[in-house]
């Protein structure tokens, strides 16, 4: 996502065009001030803000069809799902290259996991032993960082090759394995985007994701 | 569903997502159903403003969830998950119309806003003005529907519609004012404040 917001052109025009979004509170800070200053003194868009205002809630109050049986949809999809993961189990994927016994106990400590990852991390994460409680994204007293990046290797890789990935981007182990092969990694929060794009690129990760709700620049 | 009710919503991201992800990973079919639940309501409203036929949307949302189930390495975190399942359904969406072919939707729209232009009872302005906007909005194409009910009802940023959508930026923005326009022009005749 770029930064860079073009800001060149009538200002007028640009505010024109970003009514709706400013009215719903989705633009950037630097957007978001860029309208309401034309706002302040630009009669006709300061009438259409109104009109713009308007608009929207009528469109989002407008009646929803409600959905047939959603019950039943689920289990609709829940047999397609079923079928679904019992045909991929005798397909290639990593799954279902695992002996049944060891895809029982998989499943089984993947619930653990939810434990670990659900309760146990975030918990941990949001109120560090130290005590006083804060969010992840502050910076804590000591400057010491809880996990901010959750990741998933591929089941094969080599232990040594997940450690040097993990020191290629300067991260720390916080967390894992699960028995899904997940890990929190903890990075400073000013290289956490770069350690993220760096993490995907590699061949023997499967899923990179920021963990502490920060939106993603 | 109360354990969604505890998991904490911030910055438009679910405190618990990676955790359930994880676990549709292993084929954990109660993760996979608490995120159609969660996903459901707003993947079929934006679907129904896409395709209107009822069969074909739950079948356009019901394949959109399986492809988190079927390959969710495919999601690699990029993105919020909720952009990514909107991505999946519109591009499935748009298939979905061209392969059934029908323009009945929008005149069922139109209809329905004739059906409705006098109801009797005391909300006859509210019914009518929602009657006469659901007509005009069924007179607007699929893409400028979908960039209309992304922002208003979903409440979503132009970038992430353009993701969405697969459009460049200036695009969701333009269809957004020649809709805006068309809605407005459509409803001052309805009403005098509206200009
Ligand atoms: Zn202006």
């Amino acid at each position: 996502m770029s930064n860079v917001i073009p800001l060149h052109g009538d200002p007028h025009e640009t505010a024109q065009r970003l009514l709706p979004w400013y009215v719903t509170g989705t633009l950037d800070a630097a957007e978001h001030r860029l309208v309401e200053d034309h706002l302040a003194h630009c009669a006709e868009c300061a009438a259409d803000l109104a009109g713009e205002e308007r608009l929207r809630a009528e469109v989002a109050a407008l009646p929803d069809a409600p959905p047939e049986r959603p019950a039943a949809q689920w289990e609709l999809l829940r047999e397609r799902a079923l079928a679904s993961a019992a045909s991929s189990r005798r397909g290639t994927s990593w799954w279902s290259a695992l002996p049944t016994g060891r895809r029982i106990a998989l499943a089984a400590a993947s619930q653990a996991a939810l434990v670990l990852l659900g309760i146990g991390v975030y918990d941990r994460l949001r109120q560090p032993a130290g005590g006083d409680y804060h969010t992840l994204s502050a910076p804590s007293a000591k400057g010491e960082q809880g996990g901010n990046i959750i990741v998933i290797f591929r089941p094969d890789s080599p232990e040594q090759a997940f450690r040097a990935t993990i020191d290629a981007v300067g991260a720390r182990l916080v967390d894992g394995p699960t028995a899904a092969g997940a890990y929190v990694l903890a990075v400073p929060n000013g290289r956490r985007e770069a350690a993220l794009a760096t993490l995907r690129k590699r061949a023997d990760i499967v899923l990179a994701q920021p963990i502490d709700g920060e939106r993603a620049e | 569903m109360s354990g969604d009710r505890q998991a904490r919503f911030e910055q438009g991201t679910w405190s618990d997502e990676p955790a359930l992800l994880v676990r549709v990973r292993a084929h954990d079919l109660a993760a996979f159903e608490r995120l159609y639940r969660r996903y459901h309501p707003r993947l079929s409203r934006f679907v129904t403003s896409l395709v209107r036929r009822h069969g074909l949307v739950e079948e356009v949302v019901n394949d959109t969830m399986m492809v988190l189930w079927d390959k969710p390495e495919s999601f690699g975190g990029n993105s919020k998950l909720s952009t990514w399942l909107f991505a999946i359904a519109y591009r499935k969406a748009v298939k979905a119309r061209m392969r059934d072919d029908e323009p009945v939707a929008d005149e069922e729209a139109a209809e329905r806003a004739d059906d409705d232009a006098a109801p009797p009872d005391r909300d006859f302005g509210r019914q009518r003005t929602a009657a006469i906007l659901q007509g005009a909005i069924g007179e607007l194409s699929p893409d400028h529907r979908a960039v209309v009910h992304l922002t208003y009802f979903q409440e979503i940023g132009y970038r992430e519609i353009a993701d969405i959508l697969g459009c460049p930026v200036d695009t969701v923005k333009t269809r957004m004012f020649h809709a805006r326009r068309h809605l407005r022009r459509k409803l001052s005749g309805e009403l005098a404040d509206w200009i």
